[in-house]
């Protein structure tokens, strides 16, 4: 078992130093690093917050600035991870890659790995470098809890998005459809979640002319847990004041995460499971 | 596979009754993933002996990737067994074969050395194993390059590299030698010989019919997805009715009667030799009794089986002409002809 996952992390560590030494990566990791370092520094200065957000502590700063990641970071995710199967088996790399002795859900989750930890570095030198700039705003660093919280919620949003971008990339017959489905899941979880949620809201008779009411509230979390932004933002909002802490308990958001992590993980290994080259 | 056609060495890979066929999609009104069976491979029955280099030949779309993709255990059997050193197949199989795919294009980012060492732990080995093996490949010197700067000959050397990996006792080699210049070429025939007189099966599939005939000990024939005749290529010659050629040189008074239904047709001489001949036999092969009718005091300087080439041999057990590759330009030179 040890010397597996030695394996895993040997091979995902080759497959992250190759994604970061990409071309692409050139481009993303300074929008990544700037977009979470400017979010923080903007967020954390009281005059320049927009009307009608309270910014009273780090941990406020903190929920705000992840907006930006779940913009960008996950953006970059699509772009890092669009090709990593697809390419390998339109160049041949992937059936070599399969002759290989390894288990195939060992290499899922190595390439799971590979493209989840070149995502994750500019992600978290760009959280970690926020926090610096929130001190030096707010005069007071992020509490540890808060700060792991958001680079835990973050990792895991990260890795739910690696997971849906593998598996189009391992379905996708050409690299364009792979972008297509890629950034079209992205498109849908950032720009078009909220028409299910009116939809789901309008058939249980809750008032979708007022998105500020408590009843489309409670909707709207509950719809959340079947989007992974929707998740990331529950897990945010549990590290916020009592008020704006979401109705749904700690433990059904974590649940819905713990999901959303086993399920595409499972669909993806055994996708290449059974994946011919 | 004729039982015995390889004297009775240990059997490295065997299938049975072995059927891989690709779904094709056929969409239907309520069912729009619908799929069937398509072309594959169909009751392939293959034993590969250790030591032996097996050729395996055929027209496009014969099965032949097909059938090294089911050897290299990366496609299922939908149906049929195959079995690894009398092992049932499995995943830990794979450690005993290396499998080179036809003209993998490395596009990197990375080098060689990065993409070799990664192999390397992916099969559990050092990475000095793979170095070396890149030295042996001839791409020690480009090893640290990027590999989009590599030519399709290097990127093939790199393939290659990748296939002898952990020392395998199975190699299964996918046109290999596409894009090699000539010298690599014979350094690959070189190589190829010595793994196999180790003790290492290899199964090359290749178009380059020439070089095959020079390295395979035997064929497999494929047509359709199915062997159509395998065994040494004098056997399948033999099998397939062809007409047998004799080379026959020699000292002395040539011979005046060939014996009935030989075509004689003189060929240049060797240094010191006084006359030399093919004979084109009608039917079947050269016995003794054959030979005893040339003259029994001749003295041969030359006395060999002519192969028939694998193009003629492809050509009888497929049934295939040059008509049937389905180039229009073949018709249309004729018709303006």
């Amino acid at each position: 078992m040890l010397n597996r996952l030695q394996s895993i992390w040997a091979v995902s560590l080759h497959d992250a130093k190759r994604h970061v030494r990409s071309q692409r990566m050139l481009i993303l990791a300074p929008l990544v690093i700037f977009l979470l370092c400017a979010a923080c520094w903007g967020f954390a200065d009281s005059r320049i917050v927009p009307a009608g957000l309270t910014v009273n502590s780090p941990a406020d700063v903190l929920f705000l600035s992840s907006t930006s990641v779940v913009f960008i970071c996950t953006l970059s995710v699509v772009l890092l991870g669009f090709d990593a199967v697809s390419k390998r088996r339109l160049t041949g790399e992937l059936a070599i890659d399969l002759s290989q002795p390894m288990p195939r859900p060992d290499y899922a989750l190595s390439q799971l790995m590979g493209v989840w930890m070149s995502a994750m570095l500019p992600t978290t030198v760009g959280i970690l470098v926020g926090a610096f700039l929130i001190q030096q705003q707010m005069g007071v660093w992020p509490g540890f809890v808060d700060l792991s919280m958001f680079l835990i919620s973050t990792g895991l949003l990260l890795w739910w998005y690696t997971c849906l971008q593998l598996l189009a990339s391992s379905m996708a017959r050409d690299i364009g459809a792979s972008v297509t489905f890629g950034v079209g899941t992205w498109l849908f979880f950032v720009f078009l979640w909220l028409i299910p949620t009116l939809i789901i809201a309008q058939s249980m008779g809750v008032d979708v002319t007022d998105t500020t009411s408590v009843a489309f509230d409670r909707v709207q979390e509950k719809t959340d847990l079947f989007s992974p932004n929707g998740v990331y933002q529950l897990l945010m909002e549990t590290r916020l004041d009592s008020a704006s802490q979401p109705e749904l308990s700690g433990f059904t958001i974590w649940l819905s995460a713990i999901f959303w992590f086993v399920i595409p993980t499972w669909l993806f290994c055994n996708r290449i499971e059974n994946l011919r080259p | 596979m004729k039982d015995g056609a390889y004297g009775g060495a240990k059997a490295m890979l065997e299938l049975q009754s072995a059927t891989f066929r690709y779904p094709v999609r056929r969409p239907r009104r309520f069912r729009p993933w619908a799929t069937v069976p398509g072309p594959g491979i169909r009751g392939i029955d293959l034993k590969l002996s250790s030591g032996k280099i097996l050729g395996l030949v055929g027209p496009n779309g014969a099965g032949k990737s097909t059938l090294l993709q089911v050897m290299a255990n990366l496609l299922p059997l939908e149906d049929g067994t195959l079995e690894v050193e009398g092992a049932p197949n499995s995943e830990s199989c794979r450690g005993i074969i290396g499998y080179m795919p036809e003209r993998v294009t490395w596009n990197g980012p990375g080098s060689a050395h990065q993409e070799i060492e990664r192999l390397c732990t992916m099969r559990g080995i050092s990475a000095s194993e793979g170095h070396d093996l890149l030295d042996l490949v001839g791409l020690a010197n480009r090893s640290l390059d990027d590999l989009s700067t590599f030519s399709q000959g290097m990127k093939q050397r790199l393939s290659l590299a990748t296939a002898l990996l952990g020392d395998p006792k199975i190699l299964l080699l996918d046109e290999p030698l596409n894009g090699l210049d000539p010298v690599a070429q014979g350094a690959f025939r070189t190589l190829l010989r010595q793994l196999a007189d180790r003790g290492t099966s290899v199964v090359v599939s290749s178009h380059t019919l020439s070089d095959l005939e020079r390295i395979a000990d035997e064929f497999v024939l494929m047509h359709h997805g199915r062997i159509v005749a395998d065994g040494p290529l004098i056997e399948i010659e033999r099998d397939l009715g062809l007409r047998a050629t004799l080379e026959i040189a020699g000292l002395g008074k040539p011979p005046t009667s060939f014996g009935e239904g030989v075509e004689v047709q003189e060929i240049p001489l060797d240094d010191g030799e006084e006359w030399a001949y093919h004979l084109h036999l009608e039917k079947g092969e050269w016995t003794t009794q054959r030979r005893s009718e040339l003259g029994p005091e001749m003295t041969f300087t030359r006395l060999q089986h002519v192969p028939a080439g694998l193009e003629t041999v492809i050509s009888a057990a497929t049934g295939l002409e040059i008509e049937d590759a389905g180039f229009s330009i073949l018709s249309e030179v004729d018709s303006d002809a």
